[in-house]
């Protein structure tokens, strides 16, 4: 029992909702890549012992300008950073998210969210998640649909398509 | 639907259990519990619900198909039978498929109790032919599906909410 009658979870807590998504963001395949969205400063105070890190978002297959993408293959992993220094990534919080579809169709369109713990240290603190799809014919996008009632396979950033606002929160126990 | 109005002081208690794992864990038709699923938690005498979250990744391996079961379970002794909780189980099911792995942050908010009980969730797979693994990467840093890719970290909490 971790139970701390000084300390609510909710009373230092962090999160960012972004609001400014226009179109679906690609996956590199190159490298591994900043998501902007999950992008988050936190310091915990004194009494804290683990930090949560959460985000939720939306995944589907690239499609750049039409219904060609259907498989992903996406690793993402949770880095942190201090006093603008190097971003070192965090053992045991990565995960993978892959779909590939034996048929035709596009596969893979999901909400889901990455939920970590850390060690809370002393300090503030930047925390990030970077991501990488295995290539081009295996490659994720985030925050925006290309299906949306009924309407025909479209790309990424087709108008009529719905958009998930991507939430990053932090706190502290 | 239950749902819980947010407010100041609604989060009363979260109990964190974070099992770092280097094996991974096949699910056979079997039942077994997910290894870093298993917590013991006394809710806050104050909480009118407890919120059990646990985190973990999954992977078609050893089967191109998956399908498996989760059922949250409770006991109260250690040495106790597991029991199922009613109406708390669900399936994880991608077939037809060349290839799945998902990372699951499951949630189950359930009515507070009084005292020390034991939380976990049980998985089996649906055939012999639908068997996955737990725990490990399919792709990391290093590559994709090499065998020796990294594990992923268990990540349980039960959270003592109390509804304004």
């Amino acid at each position: 029992m971790t139970y701390n009658s000084l300390l609510h979870s909710n009373k230092n807590r962090v999160k960012v909702v972004d609001t400014a998504i226009t179109s679906h963001l690609g996956i590199s395949v190159s490298s591994y890549t900043q998501l902007d969205s999950s992008v988050i400063t936190f310091t915990p105070t004194s009494l804290a012992n683990n930090i949560i890190y959460r985000f939720t978002f939306y995944i589907c297959p690239y499609q750049a300008s039409g219904p060609s993408g259907r498989n992903c293959r996406t690793h993402f992993k949770l880095q942190t950073q201090s006093g603008g220094g190097v971003w070192a990534d965090v053992s045991g919080c990565e995960a993978n998210e892959i779909f590939e579809s034996a048929s035709s169709e596009p596969m893979c369109h999901r909400h889901m969210t990455l939920r970590f713990r850390l060690d809370a240290t002393p300090g503030e603190k930047n925390y990030r998640i970077v991501a990488k799809s295995y290539s081009s014919s295996y490659r994720s996008a985030i925050h925006w649909t290309h299906f949306w009632s009924g309407s025909a396979v479209t790309s990424g950033t087709t108008t009529g398509q719905k958009n998930f606002n991507p939430v990053v929160e932090c706190y502290e126990r | 639907m239950t749902y819980l109005k947010e407010s100041s002081g609604s989060i009363l208690d979260e109990q964190i259990t974070s099992t770092t794992n280097s094996v991974a864990q096949t699910v056979t038709v079997s039942r077994a519990v997910i290894n870093g699923s298993q917590t013991q938690y006394t809710p806050d005498a104050t909480a009118t619900h407890v919120l059990y979250q646990c985190s973990f990744q999954w992977i078609n391996a050893p089967d191109v198909n998956t399908h498996f079961y989760v059922s949250l379970m409770e006991k109260v002794n250690a040495g106790d039978a597991w029991s199922y909780i009613a109406n708390r189980s669900w399936a994880i099911s991608v077939v037809d498929s060349a290839s799945a792995c998902s990372f699951e942050n499951i949630e189950v908010l359930l009515p507070t109790w009084s005292g020390s009980k034991y939380l976990a969730l049980y998985v089996r797979s649906h055939l012999s032919s639908t068997e996955c693994k737990l725990h490990q990467l399919k792709m990391d840093s290093s590559g994709f599906d090499v065998g020796n890719e990294n594990f992923v970290t268990t990540f349980t909490t039960c959270t003592s909410l109390r509804s304004s």
